[in-house]
């Protein structure tokens, strides 16, 4: 696949637009009247689509973009639902228990008390979330690495140091997201006082356990992602891709995405791939605006095709 | 905007359930102190209340220390600005503590999450409304938070909730929610408490300069000197405050040229620069109006000169 959008047309049809070219997706069904905030798209290794049908969650998975598998659909609150286009799954997750559809079928994975969420790794499926701390009335952030039987077990410990200091700063609260599936594994999460302060925090867990953690001021954490090297890249909600070489370096691109909308954007969603980006971003008044840059995100140009209505930007 | 958005008043009396929460949470429990009453009248939305105090009685009340105290020492330059700014702080600290109790009363009534969670954002946001008014350093998060979420006081509870499933990171549920809003950022605390240090050290550096002065003056020209240092104390408070509110908005003026992100700190430094042009310019219009006064109350023409030995 290549860098594009998934769109749908006036008829309800989703597509991929790639170029000029409008491919359709076969085997999806036409979605005509169903909010665009209850359609997601992840493309990566695989690609994975997901529409929140009333309480249901219907999903689809590709390997070449174009033919589409449908997975069971299953009941489940649409906020619960998460993708991963690598291994290609859909995700539901509820207190105590995730659970995770293929094509093949659903399965569950019992999770540990404090869990609230589950990302891929190498191992099998790691959690996060956060445990009761003892004698005060604070939660701690925590990880947990798969043992055994697909079960998410064994706790990750952080160093002391780095965790007071995160707690101090409201970084440590909880993690909201674990990419496992390459050495070092990378974890996010965002101020315990998201209201007073919408900063994310992106940490770097090493083998030997050491956490390495950078928050990203007055910007939240909006996806975690790996270069095909296995090179971790986190992206922000401003559009700013953040590269992790011995530590996170931002590689600009919200400034290129704020000149092409003429604004500062609340929520931006990019897709990268060998230099050719594709983005979603919304202002705090609206969008989406369809922004696409052909040098790895130091220009952007606005993409305007009125008769199609924007969902989500894929890299591949 | 203050108000923009119906932000909800929180329960104030008795038989009077949460506003915004959408259904009742049940028979209501005895009433607080009346201390209490006054924190959560803080989280009813400006122009909703009849009775709620201003912030800046109740900051003055917080400086005192004491619910029922006096203001006495809100006065004097860049400390009383300071001291002003941590009560301020210790105003919205109480607030929150407001909501949090009124949140744990909620919860025993068995109100459903989701409906705590809208009220619980409108509140916090109700009282940062309130508070700001007053507020000369509020221009960055203000600025901030117009750019990210299209309202200078934050996020709404649907903003809150509007998650992005593709991103593969967990969302923000009701939970979360709710525990945010009972949590106030504690490195602005701990500064506003270093702040507040810093200003009665400064305050009382102020006054003591000042009242050496006016016992080193000759008696006779006591009142005059007395005039003359409180007119310029008063004018560097005045003007502090003042050049802190133009210079944050001057400053987001000018930082919004080099995109919507420069807004933001741009209002800081704006506030920054303002604040201590503004203190100096004050402190010297001060004094000088307090020269115009004492000119005004001891002509110059009406002195007379005492025969010397």
């Amino acid at each position: 696949m290549s860098a594009g959008w998934l769109v749908r047309t006036a008829e309800g049809r989703l597509a991929r637009l790639v170029g000029d070219a409008l491919l359709p997706l076969e085997g999806v069904p036409p979605l005509p009247g169903l909010p665009a905030s209850r359609i997601a798209f992840a493309g990566g290794r695989r690609a994975v689509l997901a529409a929140g049908d009333g309480d249901r969650v219907r999903a689809w998975r590709s390997d070449d973009g174009d033919r589409w598998l449908p997975v069971p659909p299953l009941a489940c609150d649409w906020d619960r639902v998460g993708l991963f286009a690598d291994p290609g799954a859909v995700t539901c997750v509820a207190p105590g228990l995730a659970r995770i559809g293929t094509p093949e079928g659903w399965r569950d994975l019992p999770l540990p008390e404090g869990a609230g969420w589950i990302g891929p790794g190498r191992g099998g499926w790691w959690a996060v979330g956060s445990l009761p701390v003892e004698g005060a009335d604070e939660r701690v952030a925590a990880a947990w690495r798969p043992a055994g039987a697909g079960r998410a077990a064994t706790r990750a410990h952080p160093g002391l140091v780095a965790a007071m200091r995160l707690r101090a700063g409201g970084g440590f609260d909880r993690f909201l997201a674990v990419d496992a599936r390459a050495e070092p594994v990378v974890l996010a999460s965002q101020c315990a006082w998201f209201l007073d302060d919408p900063s994310g925090f992106l940490h770097v867990l090493d083998r030997g356990g050491r956490l390495r953690s950078r928050r990203v001021p007055d910007r939240a954490v909006a996806r975690l992602d790996r270069e095909a090297d296995g090179t971790p890249v986190a992206f922000t909600d401003d559009g700013e891709r953040w590269r992790w070489r011995g530590r996170w370096r931002r590689d600009g691109w919200a400034a290129g995405i704020r000149a092409a909308l003429g604004t500062a954007p609340a929520r931006v969603h990019v897709a990268a791939a060998e230099g050719r980006v594709r983005a979603l971003a919304w202002s705090a008044r609206g969008g989406p605006v369809a922004l696409g840059s052909e040098d790895g995100g130091r220009r952007w140009f606005r993409v305007e095709r009125p008769e199609l209505e924007f969902l989500a930007a894929h890299a591949a | 905007m203050p108000g923009g958005k119906g932000r909800a008043a929180p329960r104030q009396e008795a038989g009077r359930e949460p506003v915004g929460t959408g259904r009742s949470p049940g028979p209501v429990a005895p009433e607080g102190n009346a201390a209490r009453q006054e924190r959560l009248a803080l989280t009813a939305a400006p122009g909703e209340d009849g009775d709620a105090p201003s912030p800046f009685a109740a900051a003055g009340r917080a400086l005192a220390g004491d619910p029922g105290g006096r203001p006495d020492d809100l006065a004097g330059g860049a400390g009383a600005l300071a001291e002003y700014q941590a009560a301020l702080r210790a105003l919205y600290q109480q607030a929150d503590a407001a909501i949090a109790d009124e949140i744990a009363y909620m919860r025993s009534r068995g109100v459903p999450d989701e409906e705590i969670a809208k009220w619980a954002v409108e509140a916090r946001n109700a009282a940062k409304a309130r508070i700001r008014r007053w507020d000369v350093l509020k221009s960055w998060a203000e600025q901030r938070n117009l750019v990210k979420y299209g309202d200078a006081l934050g996020p709404s509870y649907g903003q809150l909730r509007s998650g992005d499933p593709a991103r593969g990171m967990a969302p923000r549920g009701d939970g979360e929610i709710i525990e945010a809003a009972t949590r106030t950022n504690r490195r602005v605390n701990r500064w506003a408490g270093r702040l507040r240090i810093a200003g009665r050290i400064l305050i009382a550096i102020d006054l003591a300069v000042s009242g050496y002065r006016v016992w080193k003056a000759p008696p006779e020209d006591r009142p005059k000197v007395f005039i003359r240092e409180a007119t310029g104390l008063a004018g560097a408070l005045a003007g502090g405050w003042a050049g802190a509110k133009l210079g944050g908005m001057a400053g987001a003026g000018i930082g919004a040229w080099f995109g919507g992100a420069g807004a933001a700190p741009g209002a800081a430094i704006g506030s920054l620069i303002g604040g201590l042009v503004g203190a100096i310019s004050g402190a010297w219009a001060g004094a000088e109006a307090g020269d115009w006064i004492v000119d005004e109350l001891y002509p110059p023409a009406e002195t007379r000169f005492e025969a010397g030995s």
